[in-house]
């Protein structure tokens, strides 16, 4: 056993006992602690198993610096990889170890460990090469061992609340610094947002009673009399257990909330101004076997006393290379714990501190280091040399509180565009120049006591209320507290450090392969001169290389001993060698997390038509097409295949009646005096000269001369015009539109809206249509003389005022009717019923793509690919050059004059099947024909086609149905210079297994029924 | 998460806007050109570091076209124009197939940076 829980203090509630079950053993903890804590206090020592090596390892530090004790919480909300030291004890709790079987305190996978010698940083980069092709077999043996923890079965019950919040300060911090600054900045009467990761305010002095007792005892009544205060001012927020995340452009921040009822918030903030009084974290020394259970921070071994009310040894030696080793182990003293030792790297500790541990007590060993530690599941003794050489003395302990200095927490800083510089004094980054808006105060900024951090948080909170007041002079950053002239003051108890001491010094090289720099990845000192010696020695190369500082505590407690030591082996100073590049998010996130209330059906919301409810009532299979719409692709009856359904309802529209709904289609109405300037310039067709009525097929084209979209332009008045667009291209036609309205021709006269969500747009096509309409109440004259062909009419259909284009997308007579969306499915029920006795059948997308290959008409995701031109579709007829501008004109006149190329151009053309193997594959590629090498299998690997030496594929099938009008199945193709091919025969690729088959097609036109249009305009 | 300073609605988030990229006039004309010089007109930009003219479209707000004057570099947006207005005060005078960032470097100064100089008056709150 070598933690216990002291019969009184810290902010636990005895009275409120909580049972908990880890590795299948039940504990018992108290209201107010953490599972660390309450793990400790029962006497666990080994909460985990490293990632590499399954070294056994225990708690480390308090919160989140903790690089190692990573747990699975099987109840209450499964989880993995949670934190022991974040995370709050509950009743009931069920929690596991990770990365150990069967369980942490037995590990099979402690083999490792016996191979460490085997296993250096990089080690992957060296192995696993030989034997060609036994990857594979590797792969599936390092998959398993690869990973921490285990998915939860079932989603999260309570998705996470996302919030919002806008305020001119962020204060993040509530330590002596923060609440300084929290309280100035209220006071002002400025917007103010105040997060600290704890539940109440304090930060490092939360729960504390530290050798300064009357100091920080009143320190405490001053924060709690400030917070008291804070609350009550309206303009401010405070955000308790909150963690700010990640600090992003102008002001941006967001930040999770953990409530102390389970629920979660992530925030986003908008704030211009920070003050950043996030506190520091301790660094840990580096020694051989420093990562056994029992070796813990400094602060961690005080924090548990204070706030937990549990020892973490009965036993424990301090080692530092501060002062806070002595007031870590005075205070532990006071609690009950014996201290036998304070080794300390430096050569002379101050006078006034060494008779104070003489005072205690406590055997001051001074210009040594530890040089071993025994106990592989819990420290047991531990072995202390001179630095200089000598032989090592062993004393009896099961704990080691390591006090290694103070890291500012300056990751919402550097995150952006902060700087850090490195200060020999206090052997840390601080910051740097400050970018505007920021301002850092407390230890973050690198201040001592607490009477410092307190001034410091005034001195940020009026520079920031000066910002604030002159918005139009680029504030002065406030010179970081200590650099006012004077030297900057050393952080806590650090007094005066002997700048040249090395807290991380020189190991003989056996050794360094056992002193752990970074815990998470089992990184050593030895991996870093291993770095050092292969040339890996850029800050960033160093990182990548021995993975130091990417593990899940994300270098909190590693980077800085890193970087210390690559700058000795270098000969450099750690500011010379750098930092690696911050990143949100401070720490690890659940992707769920991140998408906060955006899961299930809402991670992508699919866009109904007034007629889906309909169309699921009659058995519609939907399908999701672009642009997030949900659409019917066919009406199965009992029975029925998808290819028998699609048939049925495209021969329906031939012989008698089709109803499909067209509602997603984009629809724009253009009017104002330019709005004939607008569409001429966007089409490359002419539409100024349509008559009031009248419209015709549109062609859009990029600047580049490739087809972007296409659809129909009617003239509806004088200043009046209708647009339509396909549906997934319906927001970049808006946006196009837009652009060109305002930017290109600064037609201030035109006025574009886009209309596609007022009409529910129903589509009656077929031989029968025009009965249909009769039958539903269609006030208008429908017959051609009265109606022709690409004309628009204004009526009624079902008692409902109506807009009836007469258009055809399927080559059949057919009637475009656009009511208010509204009354959409009204008009729909009306023309259902009055086509039941006249055949007609709802037709979905399958049906709709068999009408049209059937005809040739194009499709933007099928023939229009981006690099198709008017000319390779056969829409030059559409094209009118002689306009005076339109988009694309002047490249499609360059591609003219350039044809024809070598290799010609893809062009549009028909593919009949020379067999009778049914369609063809969409994107199978075509080769010219061989003589009497029909049908022959290509052998090898499925990919490019290449049957014969100097043969390429010269074209692609892009649609093929079978055809119920022509009875056979059809294609359509794009095929270098196609239309000179008339009649050849083409070598089509088909998959089998295995590889490629060879089928044998005959170009054709690409129209396959009705080729004059004669049903389109009857 | 980039502010934009859209002169209607004040400034909003990024994620309002749709972003088409460098500020090019139209391309009206090719003769003359070769391949190279066709394809950089077609298909160039100028990708500068540090001031650049861009357009963005406030597509979930006014659905005004502006012409935004953004430090690639830092991030700081100085101004935001609609382009209707700009071709008011400032004339068009783009190049033919050129980029507007040498129009907008030589058009008056923007409107204050709200990130470095506080909140632009008369933004809503």
């Amino acid at each position: 056993m070598s933690g216990w829980r002291l019969p009184a203090g810290g902010a636990v509630d005895r009275t409120r006992p909580l049972a908990f079950e880890f590795d299948g053993r039940a504990y018992s903890g108290f209201e107010g602690d953490t599972v660390a804590s309450a793990l400790l206090a029962a006497g666990v020592r080994v909460v985990a198993r490293s990632f590499k090596l399954h070294r056994p390892r225990g708690i480390v530090g308090l919160g989140w610096d903790d690089p190692c004790a990573l747990l699975q919480v099987l109840a209450p909300a499964p989880a993995p990889n949670v934190l022991a030291t974040t995370l709050p004890l509950q009743d009931g709790m069920r929690l596991r170890s990770v990365n150990a079987w069967p369980s942490a305190g037995f590990d099979l996978g402690g083999v490792a460990d016996a191979l460490h010698a085997l296993l250096p940083a990089g080690f992957y980069y060296k192995t696993f090469m030989a034997p060609r092709g036994a990857w594979m077999f590797y792969e599936h043996w390092i998959r398993r061992a690869a990973g921490l923890g285990r998915l939860p079965e079932a989603a999260a019950t309570v998705p996470v609340q996302r919030r919002f919040a806008h305020a001119e300060v962020l204060v993040v911090g509530a330590g002596p610094a923060g609440t300084a600054a929290a309280l100035a900045l209220a006071r002002s009467g400025q917007r103010v947002i105040w997060a600290d990761d704890a539940a109440a305010p304090g930060g490092v002095l939360a729960g504390s009673s530290s050798a300064h007792a009357d100091e920080d005892a009143q320190t405490r009544a001053w924060i709690t009399a400030a917070t008291a205060e804070i609350d009550a001012c309206p303009n401010v927020r405070r955000l308790a257990r909150t963690l700010v995340l990640g600090r992003l452009d102008h002001g941006f921040f967001y930040a999770l909330e953990r409530r102390a009822d389970g629920l979660e918030r992530l925030w986003k903030l908008r704030a211009p101004q920070l003050v950043l009084a996030s506190g520091a974290l301790e660094r840990p020394m580096v020694f051989p076997d420093n990562d056994r259970p029992g070796v813990m921070l400094a602060s961690a071994v005080r924090g548990y006393l204070h706030r937990h009310g549990v020892a973490a040894a009965r036993r424990l030696v301090v080692h530092g290379a501060s002062d806070d080793a002595l007031a870590c182990a005075l205070q532990a003293q006071a609690a009950g714990i014996e201290v036998p030792a304070w080794v300390d790297t430096r050569e002379r500790v101050p006078e006034a501190l060494r008779e104070r541990a003489c005072a205690a007590g406590i055997a001051v060993i001074e210009g040594a280091g530890i040089v071993g530690v025994t106990g592989r599941h819990g420290v047991q003794a531990v072995d202390v040399a001179p630095r200089r050489g000598g032989c090592p003395q062993r004393i009896a302990a099961d704990g080691v509180a390591m006090a290694g200095g103070w890291s500012p927490a300056l990751h919402l800083l550097a995150q952006l565009d902060g700087r850090l510089h490195w200060s020999a004094p206090h052997q840390a980054f601080l910051p740097g120049e400050l970018p505007p808006g920021v301002q850092v105060a407390g230890s973050a900024a690198g201040c001592a006591d607490t009477a410092a951090c307190q001034r410091s948080g005034e001195a940020a909170a009026q520079a920031v209320l000066q910002a604030l007041a002159s918005p139009m002079s680029r504030p002065s950053p406030a010179t970081p507290p200590g650099a006012q002239g004077s030297e900057p003051l050393p952080l806590e108890g650090q007094g005066e450090q002997d700048p040249g001491s090395e807290p991380v010094y020189a190991l003989p090289p056996r050794a360094q392969h056992r002193a752990f720099v970074d815990w998470g990845h089992d990184v050593t000192a030895g991996d870093i001169a291993l770095a050092h010696r292969e040339g890996y020695v850029a800050v960033e190369h160093l990182k990548r290389y021995t993975t130091l500082g990417m593990a899940v505590d994300q270098g909190k407690t590693s980077n800085v001993n890193g970087l210390r030591l690559m700058a000795s082996l270098r000969g450099l100073t750690p500011g010379e060698v750098g930092t690696t590049r911050f990143r949100p998010p401070y720490v690890p996130l659940p992707f769920g997390t991140m998408a906060a209330e955006d899961v299930g059906d809402l991670v992508r919301p699919v866009r109904e038509t007034p007629l889906t409810a309909w169309h699921l009532a009659h058995a519609a299979v939907m399908y999701e097409s672009g642009a997030n719409w949900r659409r019917p692709g066919y009406h199965p009856r009992p029975g029925e295949t998808l290819a028998q359904a699609a048939q049925r309802e495209a021969r329906a529209v031939r012989e008698a009646a089709g109803l499909y709904d067209s509602t997603p289609l984009g629809k724009f109405e253009l009017r104002g005096p330019q709005a004939a300037e607008l569409l001429e310039a966007v089409c490359a067709n002419r539409v100024a000269d349509l008559a009031p009525g009248r419209g015709r097929y549109a062609l859009l084209l990029r600047e580049d001369a490739r087809v972007f979209d296409d659809g129909v332009v009617f003239r509806l008045g004088p200043e009046h015009f209708w647009l339509t667009s396909t549906a997934g291209n319906a927001a970049a036609v808006h946006g196009w539109l837009e652009q060109a309205r305002q930017w290109h021709l600064r037609a201030a006269g035109a006025f574009v809206t886009d209309v596609g969500a007022q009409w529910a747009t129903l589509v009656v096509c077929g031989p029968r249509a025009r009965e249909v309409l009769q039958g539903a109440g269609c006030t208008l004259e429908l017959d051609a003389a009265a109606f022709p062909f690409m004309a628009v009419r204004e009526g009624a259909v079902a008692g409902v005022a109506a807009r009836v284009f007469r258009v055809s997308f399927t080559g059949e007579l057919s009637f475009e009717v656009n009511v208010p969306a509204s009354r959409g499915r009204a008009v729909w029920q009306a023309l259902w019923d009055a086509g039941q006795a006249l055949g007609l059948q709802a037709v979905g997308s399958e049906a709709n793509h068999i009408l049209r290959v059937e005809k040739g008409y194009l499709s933007m995701a099928h023939e229009v690919d981006g690099i198709a031109t008017p000319d390779d579709l056969g829409l030059a007829w559409a094209v009118k050059m002689d306009k005076p501008f339109f988009f694309g004109q002047a490249a499609l006149r360059r591609l003219r004059a350039a044809c024809p190329g070598t290799p010609p151009r893809p062009e549009l053309v028909g593919l009949r099947p020379l067999d009778d193997g049914g369609p063809f594959e969409e994107g199978a590629q075509l080769l010219p024909a061989r003589a009497g090498a029909a049908g022959s299998r290509v052998r090898g690997r499925p990919g490019p086609v290449s049957a014969q030496p100097g043969e390429r594929p010269e074209g692609f099938v892009t649609a093929s149905v079978h055809s119920p009008a022509s009875g056979h199945a059809v294609a359509l193709a794009l095929l270098e210079g196609g239309r000179a091919r008339m009649g050849e025969p083409v070598r089509v690729t088909a998959q089998v297994s295995g590889g490629l088959r060879l089928r044998a097609a005959e170009v054709c036109a690409p129209v396959f029924f009705d080729p004059r249009g004669e049903r389109l305009r009857g | 998460m980039l502010l934009i300073p859209c002169p209607w609605c004040g400034p909003r988030a990024e994620t309002e806007f749709s972003c088409a990229g460098e500020a090019r006039a139209r391309v009206a004309d090719g003769e003359g050109l070769d391949e190279q010089a066709w394809a950089d007109r077609l298909y160039g930009r100028d990708n500068l570091r540090g001031e650049a003219a861009e357009l963005w479209w406030h597509v979930h707000g006014c659905q005004q076209w502006l012409l935004v004057r953004r430090d690639t570099l830092t991030q700081s947006v100085h101004s935001a124009v609609p382009v209707l207005a700009a071709a008011a005060d400032a004339g068009s005078g783009l190049v033919e197939g050129g980029t507007a960032t040498t129009a907008a470097r030589e058009s008056g100064a923007g409107q204050a940076d709200p990130w470095t100089d506080g909140p632009s008056p008369g933004a809503p709150r």
